[in-house]
């Protein structure tokens, strides 16, 4: 196996794990405001605001894993 | 069906060169997925040289738009809007009630750095998504390197080799495409301008709602129970509980300092992964089936809009967030 295969799959073992965590959390939160929502639609506007913030949270974890596998695929380091 | 027939012979206008220009030569030999953006040409100051990149280009295209946009969407103002005037207050009086409803009073600060964020990530989101953007431009063949360093190319030798012809020798020199245009959104220098904006800003709302010096040692520096330690000390009867809520505080301190710069990295690559990680995929499905990025096309408008929303309201949460004084959720 060459190196740039080897890096390439490396890329693709990071960034395809790094998605599993974040993947079931963002499940989890919406599924969360959404019940909230459906539960009392009058606070929707402020459920879907906390939401955003625990998807910037959440996601950013997943966009770690992007960036560390740019950071292989690429050659950075 | 008035307003049918300026699409259609658009699209037969856009079709026109589609079916001539193969026969002069002019295929897509090459795709290229490139995270640096290339650069189209250097304006020169004397000794300093500025490369003004693709990117760039197109984000003074975007510029140009947004000034018309706004130019005749406000040229003639009515009472009753019509057109894009009513486009144009839709998107202001949305932001305004979700300022209001997310920062009360304060939102009206907030908004036109938000509404400018917003505005001016939707245009470049979408301006990428129009053809022409990404396929159309010449090919580079670097000598110097090789095999650039941070370029991916799906071109294959070969085909390389039957387009510049066997003297360049492809499979040493791989050849780039360079787009004359390419959305800003998928240049990590113009998502990082707009992350850096976005949260010394945000510092700046901060310092200036609650004091620089307050601002400071109640977000980052909590010093205050080590403070309150020492007077119990200097008072002869050292209250402990407190040193170690200090330790605990100067520590929470610091991971909020952690946090607030991994706002910009966040910030930087949720918008760049989008829409750079958008425009790959619709590549990929154009290779494999020629219908195949309908769908995806839709979607990525659809991701675009959500990126912008996103990137805005985050910034106004942010915001308020910062505005806001350390324990002021126990008064109301």
């Amino acid at each position: 196996m060459t190196d740039t295969g080897l890096r390439l799959i490396a890329a693709a073992i990071a960034i395809g794990f790094g998605t599993i965590g974040p993947g079931i959390g963002l499940g989890l939160l919406v599924n969360a405001a959404l019940n909230a929502m459906g539960r009392n639609p009058e606070a929707a506007g402020q459920v879907q605001i906390n939401m955003f913030i625990g998807i910037a949270f959440t996601e950013a974890l997943g966009i770690f894993a992007l960036v560390v596998a740019l950071l292989i695929g690429f050659k950075i380091f | 069906m008035k307003r049918r027939l300026p699409v259609l012979v658009l699209l037969a206008i856009l079709l026109v060169p589609g079916l001539i220009l193969p026969r002069f030569g002019a295929d897509a030999v090459t795709a290229s997925v490139a995270v640096q953006p290339e650069v189209l040409f250097e304006l020169e100051f004397g000794s300093f040289t500025f490369p003004v990149s693709n990117t760039l280009f197109t984000t003074w295209i975007v510029m140009l738009l947004i000034f018309l946009f706004a130019f005749f969407a406000t040229r003639k103002m009515q009472l009753v809007p019509h057109g894009l005037q009513n486009v144009l207050e839709l998107v202001v009086e949305m932001w305004d009630g979700l300022g209001h409803s997310v920062a009360g009073a304060r939102g009206r600060k907030f908004l036109p750095i938000v509404l400018t964020i917003f505005i001016f990530v939707l245009f470049s989101n979408w301006l990428g998504l129009v053809p022409g953007f990404g396929p159309v431009g010449y090919i580079v063949v670097d000598k110097k390197h090789p095999a650039p360093q941070g370029i991916v190319t799906f071109d294959l030798p070969h085909v390389l080799e039957e387009f510049l012809g066997p003297k360049h020798g492809a499979a040493e020199h791989a050849g780039v495409l360079a787009p004359f245009v390419r959305s800003p959104s998928t240049d990590i220098n113009t998502t990082l301008a707009l992350a850096l904006i976005s949260v010394i800003m945000t510092q700046i709302f901060g310092m200036q709602a609650l004091g620089v010096v307050k601002y400071w040692f109640a977000r980052f520096l909590m010093v205050g129970k080590f403070i309150e330690f020492f007077k119990t000390l200097l008072k002869g009867k050292p209250n402990f509980g407190l040193l170690v809520f200090g330790f605990l505080d100067l520590f929470m301190g610091i991971l909020e300092f952690i946090s607030e710069v991994s706002k910009i990295l966040s910030f930087t690559f949720r918008l760049f992964g989008n829409i750079f990680a958008g425009e790959v995929v619709l590549l990929i499905m154009a290779f494999l089936f020629f219908a195949l990025p309908f769908p995806f096309y839709a979607l990525e408008i659809f991701v675009g809009f959500i990126q912008a929303f996103v990137f805005a309201i985050l910034t106004l949460v942010f915001m308020t967030i910062a505005t806001t004084a350390h324990g002021a959720e126990e008064h109301h």
